[in-house]
């Protein structure tokens, strides 16, 4: 038996979660308190000791990352839950945390709730909350799934991206090169906040690491590493303004 | 012999008119009294006689005889003759106050005398045209006229006709306020009038300098001049040039506050202007001397000479200046009955003064019309000409010039169309691209996703607690929200009757998620037509949403928003009132990243973009609410938005 705590500022919020809990997980999750703020949700954390949270990012006086931040020890699985806010979803994705959508869809609830059961008291997903925290004040780590786990690689040790089907490969600093499970355009829209820029329909490079511009019918980019990547005759007059800009 | 003759009949007809004076045409008994004389003698007496009644007055007569001396003249081609008869019909159409009717002939006259080169009749005639120009208010023309006058009197040295030219010029300047300009003509005019000693030409001078430095309001050098002009005029003993110069120096002193020496200036003035039994100017100067005496507080004493001066005078607009000035009196010393009379006598005047200048205006227009005439014919004669010329010529290598030439021309031509069309192109589909991210913004600012996922969110809410009525109601109003919203925000200006539904169930729903979080209450005074009323869409609810996000969540207790709107004249004042924690302390724990105020941000940008298109820009005024122990107690946003009325 888990013992959830359901945090959300909306009355209505809260009683979608439990109503669904209550259908699907009766004998499984027993919800021991319910919070409308950072401030009672950080009581009550105390208080129950509980093994999951349902966590809304947005709150009337914080935000569900601030709460985290307050818990000197986090124990506990988190499902997090947002409305809209972009930025909470683009730090889930950095981190490679799963989060529900509101409203909430039962099918990706069940998915959740099955990762709990996987993932609680995991190394995996204590180093994920770990990047997603650290993250707060600019990205510095990226998580990458890969097919044997989740590497955790500092943004600027990126040299670049090849894509590879629907995976991707990146290339790092030292000749390292890691096979993620998940599709370069994903990456892109990520990383182009980072001084990332996408050259080529299978290349994404980091803009720091750029040594030389070859002209061509799109040119080539020579990168410190010493690889040779082919810039797109479409993307070639925007990337060259994007380097000259820098 | 010739002479004798003529000064035989000169004194003949001399004595006929002091018998017969008025109206009745002489012509045939003159005509047949100088029968017998040669061609070119009639054609002299006949000019001459002109020249005797036009002196008299008599214009009509003056102009039946040129126009008998021109046939002649022209029947026996006796130039002089000719001339002098076309002068003389201009100067009667001139003495007829017919400018229009003169020119043409001055123009002929003109003509001639430059080919009998008597180039000082020529640079009169140009003069006069300029004149005639000058009165028909066409400067340019007039200016045109007097220049090529001024210059042949220069050519040939005439101190008196470039005097006279130049002082035409100046007035021109004068009247056009290029004062600088205006001074330099007149000076060379004063120059040539004291170098040729032509008195009364150097007092008309000096007078003028003083009315243009009183126009600059170099006061002290305008004094100068006219005390200088009023010197020379008592040289001449031109006892209307005095009066004039007289009544200037007064007005000099009433500007200056010395109210006293004007009185004494304006009355010497009035003095003589009755004894040359001038009534305009008798008028006038009843007129300034009631200035005076209202300045010094003596009321009654103005009424009465402005009144005198109001039955004296016959120039229209001169009554209307006096009417005007009599009801700010009457006005003044609360009399409105009589203020209100003289308001009416006022716009009667006027309205006979816009009759008869839209009457002057269609003389110009005629002026106009007939100048163009004339240039096209002008034109046309130049095109023959140049056919002659051409065919004339080595047809060949001319016509091939021309093709290349016109080739050229057509292919500039095209060239320069279509880049014009092509920038026009380019600047609509920018406008338009402005237009329609403006309109995406819009959208999505009324829109917030944020609102729709959380609404939705309490639908499902509704129906996990198997509340289906509330579900149906929640839904049916957000449904009418998001269609009102997406009307509104495809026109650029909504009925605030629009604007009032879309925040009354913004709010029932607001209301609604946040479980009555707060009460609210929208205040529209009855006598505004809410229908009418025309505003830009969108601009109200960003600050609601505002308070309930930044003011009202973070409250223990129940919170209020209190939305009100006003109308005064062309503006619509809107507040919106809550009671939560202030700006400062929202700032401390300001959650939303992203969202955060991208409403109001939108506002900025749509208030800079609605200050190009309105008169009058919408403010946005914030302010903290605090309480008598200092506390913050919520936020008030005043808008003001100037309102279009949809008709």
């Amino acid at each position: 038996m888990y013992k959830a705590i359901i945090i959300d500022d909306e009355k209505k919020g809260r009683s979608v979660i439990a109503g669904l809990l209550h259908r699907l997980y009766r004998d499984e999750i027993q919800i021991v308190a319910e919070a409308d703020s950072v401030e009672t949700a950080f009581i009550k954390i105390k208080k129950h000791h509980p093994d999951v949270l349902f966590l809304d990012i947005q709150l009337p006086d914080g935000t569900g990352f601030d709460l985290l931040e307050k818990v000197p020890q986090i124990d506990f699985f988190i499902i997090f839950i947002t409305a809209y806010e972009q930025y909470a979803i683009k730090a889930f994705k950095f981190s490679a945390l799963d989060f529900l959508l509101k409203p909430i869809d039962e099918d990706e609830l069940i998915h959740a709730i099955e990762k709990l059961k996987k993932e609680h008291q995991s190394k995996t997903f204590r180093d994920k909350l770990d990047v997603l925290l650290k993250n707060r004040n600019g990205y510095e780590k990226i998580a990458l799934p890969s097919q044997d786990g989740i590497r955790f690689v500092r943004i600027r040790d990126i040299v670049r991206c090849e894509s590879d089907s629907n995976y991707t490969r990146f290339y790092l600093i030292q000749h390292e090169k890691i096979l993620v499970t998940r599709t370069l355009k994903e990456y892109e829209e990520l990383l182009c906040s980072e001084k990332f820029f996408r050259i080529h329909q299978s290349h994404l490079i980091n803009l720091a690491y750029v040594e030389k511009y070859k002209k061509g019918e799109g040119g080539t980019v020579i990168m410190e590493d010493g690889s040779e990547v082919e810039v797109s005759r479409r993307k070639k007059e925007q990337f060259l303004q994007v380097l000259m800009g820098r | 012999m010739k002479n004798v003759l003529l000064y035989q009949f000169f004194s003949f007809f001399l004595f006929c008119s002091t018998i017969a004076w008025g109206q009745t045409d002489h012509t045939d008994s003159i005509l047949s009294a100088i029968s017998g004389l040669s061609p070119v003698e009639q054609t002299d007496t006949l000019n001459a006689l002109s020249v005797f009644y036009a002196g008299n007055s008599q214009y009509y007569q003056a102009k039946r005889l040129a126009e008998e001396a021109l046939s002649l003249a022209e029947i026996h081609s006796f130039s002089k003759g000719k001339c002098e008869a076309l002068k003389n019909i201009a100067e009667s159409y001139w003495g007829l106050k017919d400018y229009l009717s003169a020119i043409p002939y001055y123009n002929q006259a003109a003509e001639l005398y430059k080919d009998l080169n008597d180039r000082v009749e020529e640079s009169f005639c140009l003069n006069a045209i300029g004149a005639s120009y000058r009165r028909l208010s066409k400067f340019d023309k007039a200016l045109e006229f007097h220049l090529k006058s001024l210059s042949i009197a220069e050519r040939i040295n005439n101190e008196q006709r470039v005097a006279i030219a130049s002082y035409s010029v100046a007035y021109i300047y004068h009247v056009l306020h290029n004062y600088p300009k205006a001074l330099e003509y007149y000076f060379k005019s004063l120059e040539m009038n004291q170098s040729s000693g032509d008195a009364s030409g150097i007092a008309d001078d000096l007078n003028n300098i003083g009315a243009v430095y009183f126009e600059c309001k170099e006061y002290d050098k305008s004094l100068e001049y006219y005390t200088k002009a009023m010197a020379s005029y008592r040289q001449v003993s031109d006892s209307a040039g005095i009066a004039r110069t007289l009544c200037n120096i007064g007005n000099i002193y009433l500007l200056k506050g010395e109210i006293y020496k004007a009185l004494e200036y304006h009355q010497k003035s009035l003095r003589l202007e009755e004894e040359c039994n001038n009534t305009e100017g008798i008028a006038y100067s009843y007129s300034n001397i009631a200035e005076i005496y209202r300045q010094s507080g003596d009321i009654a004493k103005a009424v009465g000479f402005k009144e005198r001066a109001l039955t004296l005078s016959n120039d229209l607009e001169f009554k209307q200046r006096v009417c005007d000035s009599l009801r700010v009196i009457h006005e003044q010393s609360k009399n409105f009955q009589k203020a209100l009379s003289y308001s009416l006598q006022s716009s009667a005047y006027k309205d006979s003064v816009l009759n008869s200048e839209s009457q002057q205006q269609i003389l110009e227009l005629q002026t106009k019309y007939e100048t163009e005439k004339k240039e096209n014919q002008i034109e046309n004669l130049n095109k023959e000409n140049l056919i002659k010329v051409l065919e004339a010529g080595k047809q060949k290598t001319h016509k091939n010039y021309i093709i290349i030439l016109s080739i050229i021309l057509v292919i500039l031509i095209a060239t320069w169309f279509s880049l014009y069309r092509l920038k026009q192109l380019n600047y609509r589909n920018e406008l338009k691209k402005k237009n329609l991210a403006i309109e995406k913004d819009l959208l999505m600012a009324q829109i917030n996703p944020h609102f729709i996922f959380n609404s939705l969110n309490s639908v499902q809410g509704f129906i996990g607690e198997n509340d289906t009525l509330s579900a149906q109601r929640y839904l049916s109003k957000f449904a009418k929200l998001i269609r009102l919203n997406l009307e509104n925000s495809r026109s650029p200006y909504i009925s605030l009757k629009n604007e009032y539904h879309s925040l009354q169930l913004f709010l029932e729903l607001e209301q609604i998620r946040f479980d009555n979080k707060f009460d609210f209450i929208i205040a529209i005074p009855g006598e505004i037509n809410q229908e009418q009323v025309q505003i830009p869409p969108m601009l109200i609810q960003p600050f609601v949403e505002n308070a309930i996000i930044h003011g009202i969540m973070h409250l223990n207790e129940k919170g209020f928003i209190k939305i009100n709107f006003l109308m005064d004249n062309n503006f619509l004042f809107c507040s919106v009132e809550d009671n939560g924690i202030g700006r400062e302390k929202s700032a401390g724990i300001t959650i939303r990243k992203d969202h955060q105020s991208l409403g109001l941000k939108l506002i900025d940008e749509r208030i800079e973009l609605l200050k190009d298109q309105n008169k009058s820009p919408i403010s946005v005024n914030v302010q903290d609410l605090v309480s008598e122990s200092g506390a913050t107690r919520g936020t008030l946003v005043k808008l003001i938005i100037p309102i279009t009325e949809d008709i």
